[in-house]
């Protein structure tokens, strides 16, 4: 059997256990949409050793080849997000279990809403033409929005209201650049044939626009407080994967469709990027809230990723991508554990971090392991990451970006060791008054699991850099 | 020796500890038994690994242990000669600061986290030690920076706070200057191991600048936790700590693991000869004579007990880079027994500062008067030490103070025998009016502070003080036997290329 | 294992008691009973003559008595134990800080004494000094504390100046055997100063005399006669131990140390008849005196050849100076001037200094004589070693109007008869033993009109000058250098300011920027500026598109 086969589970199992959740009373969506999302992320061991095997899997629906045609592709790169999805996600699902239980209204839309997330972000991660591109990210935007807006709180709200204007407007810069390269090539394909007539306006339009959905200063205006005010799971899910979707897409474009874009428009993107690096981290050093202080964080670490574009070799590619990882699961875990303190402490005010590390250790120590890796010290994913970036950036002398990724490190270590500071040692050490029932063991046990993980990808990143190593995004050399 | 001990050694040294603050961690805050034994054992597990791996290697065997973290970069665990040195340093004293620890923190709070963190901290030194290459050096280096910050900042106090955030913007900024140097390093050289000599010499035609760059920023990045002036900003305000945390940052873990990453620079990465031809040799040594003098100065300043401690550490930690910068058969043997001998009286000091204070609440000089007869045993632990940081034979300050000054001659720096001189008057003028007020200065009434200390654990604090008081004195003694750390150094730098 | 005992024990065997004095009660009162004998241990390794080498201790340590060290472990011996009898019965102040200084000064000075390599000489010498501070503050007293702290000083520099040296020797021949430094392969002759220098803090050579003075007076009776008796002369070792004769280029400092010796001994005088107090008095005597002991040395500089033949004269210059001075340091203690026996005992040892016919000053002046003769100087310099004999017989008299004065009632101690018997003696028997050519008629004139022409000039001056008197404070140069210190310090406190030097903060996070950065952020977060940064962007970067089309 064709192993491409098993690409249509992945998007329409979760897709179809949606759509039976809605048909179900409210009771019994959560099981369902629970078999759902534990589902698919099985189809990603068969799938891996196939990739492992043969570098990229395509399907073509229909008999239409490319260019007319629609297909789904799967490369490493996608690979390797699909599995940041799918970890992120299950590590999410004991603590949405928790808080969207039965009695719960927002429950009702949350587990469909839930379930189209992902089939939306794994179609999208899945797609090889532009149009495709262009839906599946639609769907994740609203099922994004949608699910941001379960948070009872009018901050939820408006954050989400924010997220979908500039959302669709991202969308509709990304559809129109998409329509010109219709019009004057007459493909959707990601791999244009005449690769000269995407310059300019088309290809400046689909970048900003995706830029926009990928959050990367300064158009991140809606991530904050999208994923500030957002439940925890879903911000986990949010952050570890739904904006780097947009980010990957970004990549394609530039390495595959945009074939030789011009290496000015590379420095400024990454310039852009290391703009995003310091102007995230510094704001997040300043937040009054954890959650605010991981979402900002974000910010940081995806400008990050902007650095591909300028450094743009295969040692970067490795070190984008293995960043991508591990921030992914990084920061899944920490939104999950600051979940779990919002839960017990009904805020997250820092103010009342002093003294946490005694009632909730477990937390304490996902958002230390996690911030080890975000400050990217070895041995940790986020150290693998950088040393393949700060390499990459050598061998082209790059001596900016080579400073650039090697201070960036100091300017997360600002962020992430002020909550640590705050959390064991400060010495207001007050009486943390439990408003709430503290959530099940399991979620705590979940989060740091993650955040383990994310160290231990550091102790053994072979098989993601092997599959990463061998080509840049759509197999461009 | 077995293939697979000769491979499983190296990384169970490291992990002994590791395990240990597991468990201590899992077990928390109530089990306080468990968490003593724990320690304990653990702690003598570790040296008698060391002590056999030590003796092992005296033998002839050697260690190896390789793990291929990236392509192209392996983590490698081995055990040299002077990994020993610094390894068996940093677990004797492991062992007996656990023991002052345990006694010293009897009634505070949040012991689990601090016995934890403090088994972490000595799994990285080991690592440091035993580490075989320069990533994996800064690996541990940056991990030992990781797990000292919460000794630091243990107290939660405002000031212990700030110390903990100036400790972290000196020693991450280190780390990151590491990085980039290492990073550029492993572009133009590869992942190469240590190698007695060095290996960049065939690189130097080609790239001389780069190598001369690359070596500033990788004795700025290890300066930083040596201390060198001024890089040394985050030490005295480090100060804050408990008592054992003092003994650790100064004596056995973090100063020494930035000059240890010096010596390593220096022996194994660059060869001396190779400093010497782009120009960094003599720049090097006017760094550490510079950091003697100055830190001494700053030391005479100091009304704070335990700050005055702080400076002379600053002071004396210069000492290894300088033998190391002077080079030669004599001057390294020099720097590099330093290691063990300033950890030995360094500790000692702060754990007679600890005892005052915690038992006292001694914290000023001036409250030191009369002391002497107040804690006799304690204050002559800490005449000793002060001694023996003077110079005064025959503790162990002399013997290292002897082969810098000879070894300076031999290798025609005469001038850096002022430096020694000046830095040995310095030391007794900052150590004598101590010496002084304890012993022949009438004191007024302390009263005891009140803290209940059993007596159990009053003894321990006592005996731990006087154990490595005695270990200066006898070390010194027998500094000539082939088992002292002297012969052990001497058989090291005999290794090196001479200068 | 029996000589490394007999060798070993002399330097033990005061840690020892040093330590049971910890214990109050019996313990202690044991061990300050056995405290003054235990130099007599010296004599086992000077009895027994055999080296033994501990190849694990210090660097190598090697232990033995030779002819270099051999009167001075007589002169400790002897010396040390009979001052530490006198010390048991009369200090009772602050015991277990008195005699913890002393029997780790004697442990130091045995080590010294016995150490046959260089790191095992440095280290006996440089633990004598620094627990002789601790005798000279024992009186707690503000100008003992001054006279610790000029001492402590000097001391420290001293020792600085020495370990230049001898490491400058290591540097070449690693921890040297002692003996094998003659062959002159060691150390070039710049170090051999800084050598010199050294030790000579310790002899009390001019300028570096300053602690003399101030530390007699001051320190307890025992503990000065030791001082001035004994521990001085660890210097002469330290030059005849690191700088042989024979040494390479030793013999060119020859002229010039002679000539500071006579100045030193000349100086001294001058200096001690302006003071008035008799321990100070006394320590200006032991200056002039070692002036004269660097002008021996510096005579053995100039014939390394007879260095062998000349050493036993050297011990007899060392006996008899070191028993004499001890013994009339030890006579301040015990009121002289209250009966004639007390003063005929004080006479004897003064008019040994005084180099009278007959006794050991005599004799040390006919060995000086000698060596003199062997260096090859000319005549003047034998005239100015006998001119000095006056200049000392002056100081003399003067100490002893001033003695004869102390009547206050103390009970004289054994221990000061014994110790002026012993200076009688030993010097004598010292010269015999070793079969010295006395040339006793020879020596008869010239030691007698020195005292002669020092007669008269007291004389005439009661006739002619009664009311000359100057006054020299104590330490002399001393005041002069603390006024110029304190006025260095105030000064540079001036410059320097009292605010604190800082190291500038690496980091200045500035709230400016904070606030700047929330404001910007509210900006941008509306949705028009939010729209306009879209269009903003977009539109820069379809801009540098263009451009780089072209």
């Amino acid at each position: 059997m064709n192993p491409a086969v098993l690409l249509v589970g992945l998007v329409f199992i979760p897709l179809v256990a949606a759509l039976v959740a809605v048909i179900l009373p409210v009771r019994f969506r959560r099981p369902v949409a629970l078999l759902g999302a534990l589902a698919w992320p099985l189809l990603l061991v068969p799938l891996s050793i196939a990739v492992a095997r043969d570098q990229t899997l395509t399907l073509v629906f229909g008999g239409w080849t490319p260019p007319l045609g629609i297909g789904w592709r799967l490369d490493a790169l996608g690979l390797v997000l699909l599995w940041v999805h799918a970890l992120a996600g299950i590590a999410a699902l004991p603590g949405a279990w928790h808080r969207f239980g039965p009695k719960v209204v927002a429950a009702a839309p949350f587990w469909p809403l839930w379930l189209i997330l992902s089939t939306g972000v794994n179609a999208a991660l899945l797609a090889a033409d532009l149009f495709n591109l262009y839906v599946s990210l639609e769907l994740t935007t609203l099922a994004a929005v949608a699910l941001i807006a379960t948070d009872d709180g009018i901050a939820a709200l408006t954050a989400a209201m924010r997220y979908l204007l500039l959302g669709v407007l991202g969308s509709l810069m990304y559809v129109l650049g998409v329509g010109l390269v219709y019009a004057q090539t007459g493909s959707l394909a990601m791999d244009q044939a005449d690769a000269a007539a995407i310059r300019d306006v088309a290809l400046v339009l689909m970048l900003t626009g995706l830029m926009v959905k990928a959050a990367i200063f300064p158009l991140h205006v809606w991530l904050p407080h999208a994923y500030g005010n957002a439940p925890g799971p879903v911000a986990a899910i949010m952050s570890a994967v739904v904006g780097k979707v947009a980010l990957v897409a970004l990549w394609r474009i530039w390495f595959q469709t945009a074939a030789d874009p011009p290496d000015l428009l590379a420095d400024l993107l990454g310039l852009v990027g290391a703009v995003a690096i310091v102007y995230g981290a510094l704001a997040a050093y300043m937040q009054p809230r954890l959650k605010m202080v991981i979402a900002w964080s974000s910010i940081s670490q995806f400008g990050f990723l902007m650095l591909l574009l300028p450094l743009a070799s295969q040692t970067a590619f490795q070190g984008a991508g293995f960043h991508l990882l591990a921030h992914g699961l990084a920061k899944a875990a920490m939104f999950l554990a600051a979940a779990n303190i919002v839960t017990v402490l009904g805020s997250d005010s820092i103010r009342h971090l002093p003294g946490l590390d005694k009632r909730m250790p477990l937390e304490a120590f996902t958002l230390a392991l996690g911030g080890v890796t975000l400050i990217g010290l070895p041995p940790s994913g986020g150290f693998t990451g950088k040393w393949m970036l700060l390499t990459a950036a050598w061998e082209q002398q790059g001596w900016f970006w080579l400073v650039l990724i090697a201070l960036s490190g100091l300017m997360s270590a600002a962020y992430v060791f002020r909550i640590l500071a705050l959390t064991c040692f400060h010495p207001a050490r007050r009486a943390v008054h439990e408003l709430h029932a503290r959530p099940p063991k399991i979620t705590s046990l979940a989060a740091l699991l993650l955040a383990l993980l994310a160290v231990i990808i550091g102790l053994y990143p072979h098989p993601a850099l092997e599959l990463l190593g061998r080509g840049l995004p759509g197999g461009a050399s | 020796m077995a293939p697979w001990l000769a491979q499983a050694l190296p990384p169970a040294v490291v992990l002994v500890s590791t395990l240990a603050a597991l468990v201590i961690f899992v077990a928390g805050e109530a089990h306080q038994r468990l968490r003593i034994w724990v320690n304990l054992i653990a702690a003598t597990i570790k040296l008698l690994l060391v002590v056999w791996i030590g003796l092992a290697v005296l033998a002839g065997n050697t260690f190896m242990f390789r793990f291929e973290l990236l392509p192209g970069l392996e983590l490698i665990l081995h055990a040299d000669a002077l990994s020993i040195l610094f390894a068996s340093l940093s677990a004797v004293l492991w062992l007996v600061t656990t023991v002052y620890a345990i006694a010293y923190l009897e009634r505070s709070p949040n012991r689990a986290r601090f016995f934890g963190f403090f088994s972490l901290c000595v799994s990285a030194t080991m690592g440091i030690a035993m580490a075989g290459n320069l990533m994996t050096l800064f690996i541990f280096y940056e991990l030992l920076t990781l797990t000292t910050w919460p000794l630091v900042v243990h107290n939660g106090t405002p000031e212990a706070l700030a110390a903990g955030r100036s400790y972290l913007r000196y020693t991450l900024t280190g780390g990151v200057v590491l990085l980039v140097a290492m990073a550029w390093l492993y572009g133009l050289a590869g992942n190469v191991e240590f190698t007695p000599g060095g290996f960049l010499a065939p690189l130097v035609a080609e790239h001389r600048i780069a190598l001369s760059v690359i070596f500033a920023m990788l004795v700025a990045g290890f300066g930083i936790k040596a201390a060198l002036i001024p890089l040394h900003g985050w030490l005295p305000k480090a100060m804050v700590a408990p008592a054992p945390v003092s003994a650790l940052l100064h004596a056995v873990a973090v100063v020494k693991a930035g000059a240890f990453g010096i010596i390593r620079t220096v022996e194994d990465v660059y060869g001396l000869e190779l400093v010497a031809e782009l120009g960094m040799r003599i720049p090097l040594i006017a760094v550490a004579a510079w950091t003697i003098i100055i830190g001494s100065l700053l030391a005479l300043r100091e009304h704070e007990l335990k700050r005055r401690l702080a400076y002379s550490t600053v002071s004396q930690v210069s000492y290894i880079v300088l033998g190391i910068a002077v080079g030669g058969l004599l001057a390294t043997s020099g720097g590099m027994v330093h290691l063990v001998h300033q950890g030995l009286m360094k500790v000692t000091l702060f754990f007679c500062a600890g005892i005052y204070g915690l038992l006292l609440g001694v914290s000023r000089i001036d409250q030191l008067d009369g002391l002497g007869r107040r804690m006799p045993w304690v204050s002559t632990a800490f005449t000793i030490a002060a001694l023996g940081m003077i110079g005064v034979p025959p503790v162990v300050g002399f013997v290292s103070k002897w082969y810098l000054a000879s070894g300076a001659l031999a290798a025609d720096v005469p001038w850096v025998v002022g430096v020694l001189i000046a830095s040995a008057l310095l030391n007794a003028a900052y150590f004598l009016p101590l010496i002084r007020r304890l012993w022949l200065t009438e004191g007024g009434a302390l009263a005891e502070m009140p803290i209940e200390i059993g007596a159990l654990s009053r003894l321990a604090l006592v005996a731990s003080a006087v154990a490595t008081a005695a270990l200066t004195v006898v070390l010194g003694m027998l500094a000539a036997h082939p088992l002292s750390p002297l012969s052990w150094v001497l058989e090291i730098a005999s290794g090196y290329a001479p200068w | 294992m029996v000589t490394l005992l007999a060798n070993g024990l002399p330097v033990l065997a005061p840690i020892v008691v040093a330590a049971l004095l910890a214990r109050p009660g019996r313990i202690r009162a044991a061990a300050i009973a056995a405290a003054p004998w235990l130099p007599l241990l010296l004599f086992f390794p000077l009895l027994l003559h055999r080296p033994s080498a501990l190849s694990f201790a210090l660097l190598e340590l090697r232990l033995g008595a030779d002819p270099v060290s051999a009167p001075l472990i007589v002169l400790c011996g002897v010396a040390w134990s009979l001052a530490g009898w006198f010390a048991a019965a009369r200090v009772r102040r602050d015991r277990v800080l008195f005699w913890s200084g002393w029997l780790i000064s004697l442990a130091g000075i045995a080590l010294a004494l016995l150490a046959q390599d260089v790191a095992g000489f440095y280290a006996g010498y440089s633990a004598l000094s620094l627990a002789s501070w601790l005798l000279i503050i024992h009186a707690r007293s503000e100008a003992a504390r001054r006279a610790g702290r000029v001492y402590l000083v000097l001391a420290l520099v001293g020792e600085m100046a020495v370990f230049a040296g001898i490491v400058a020797i290591a540097s070449e021949a690693g921890n040297a055997v002692l003996a094998e430094l003659v062959d002159g392969t060691c150390a070039a002759p710049g170090w051999h100063w800084l050598i010199l220098a050294g030790f000579a803090v310790k002899m009390g050579i001019l300028p570096l005399h300053l602690w003399l003075p101030l530390a007699h007076p001051v320190a307890p009776v025992p503990a000065s006669a030791i001082l001035s008796g004994v521990i001085v002369k660890a210097g002469l070792l330290g030059w005849l131990r690191l700088v042989p004769p024979g040494a390479g280029g030793s013999e060119l400092f020859g002229p010039a140390l002679l000539a500071l010796g006579m100045l030193t001994a000349f100086a001294g005088v001058a200096l001690g008849l302006a003071q008035r107090r008799v321990k100070v008095v006394l320590a200006y005597s032991t200056i002039s005196q070692m002036g004269l002991v660097l002008a021996a040395y510096a005579a053995l500089l100039m014939a390394p050849a007879s260095f062998e033949a000349l050493l036993p004269w050297l011990g007899v210059l060392i006996l008899h100076h070191g028993l004499n001075k001890a013994a009339l340091f030890l006579a301040c203690g015990c009121a002289p001037g209250r009966s004639v026996l007390r003063g005929v005992l004080v006479a004897l040892p003064a008019l040994a200094i005084a180099a009278a016919p007959l006794t050991t000053g005599m004799l040390a002046k006919t060995g000086l004589k000698a060596m003199l003769g062997e260096a090859g100087v000319g005549y003047g310099w034998t005239l100015v070693l006998s001119l000095s004999s006056t200049a000392t017989a002056l100081l003399l008299w003067h100490f002893w109007r001033l003695v004869r004065q102390e009547r206050e009632y103390r009970t004289a101690h054994p221990a000061w008869v014994a110790m002026t018997v012993a200076g009688l003696i030993l010097p004598w028997a010292w010269a015999v033993t070793h079969g010295l050519d006395l040339h006793l008629a020879g020596a008869l004139w010239p030691a007698a009109w020195p005292l002669a022409l020092a007669a008269a000039l007291i004389a005439s001056r009661r006739l002619l000058a009664p009311k000359l008197e100057i006054d020299v404070p104590a330490g002399d140069l001393v005041v002069v250098l603390e006024k110029a210190a304190a006025g260095l310090g105030a000064a540079t406190r001036r410059i320097a300011g009292s605010g604190h030097f800082q190291i500038p903060n690496l980091y200045p996070v500035h709230v400016r920027l904070t606030r700047a950065l929330l404001w910007l952020e509210r900006k941008m977060t509306s949705l028009p500026v939010a729209g306009l940064l879209i269009l903003g962007l977009g539109g820069l970067l379809w801009l540098v598109a263009r451009l780089a089309d072209f």
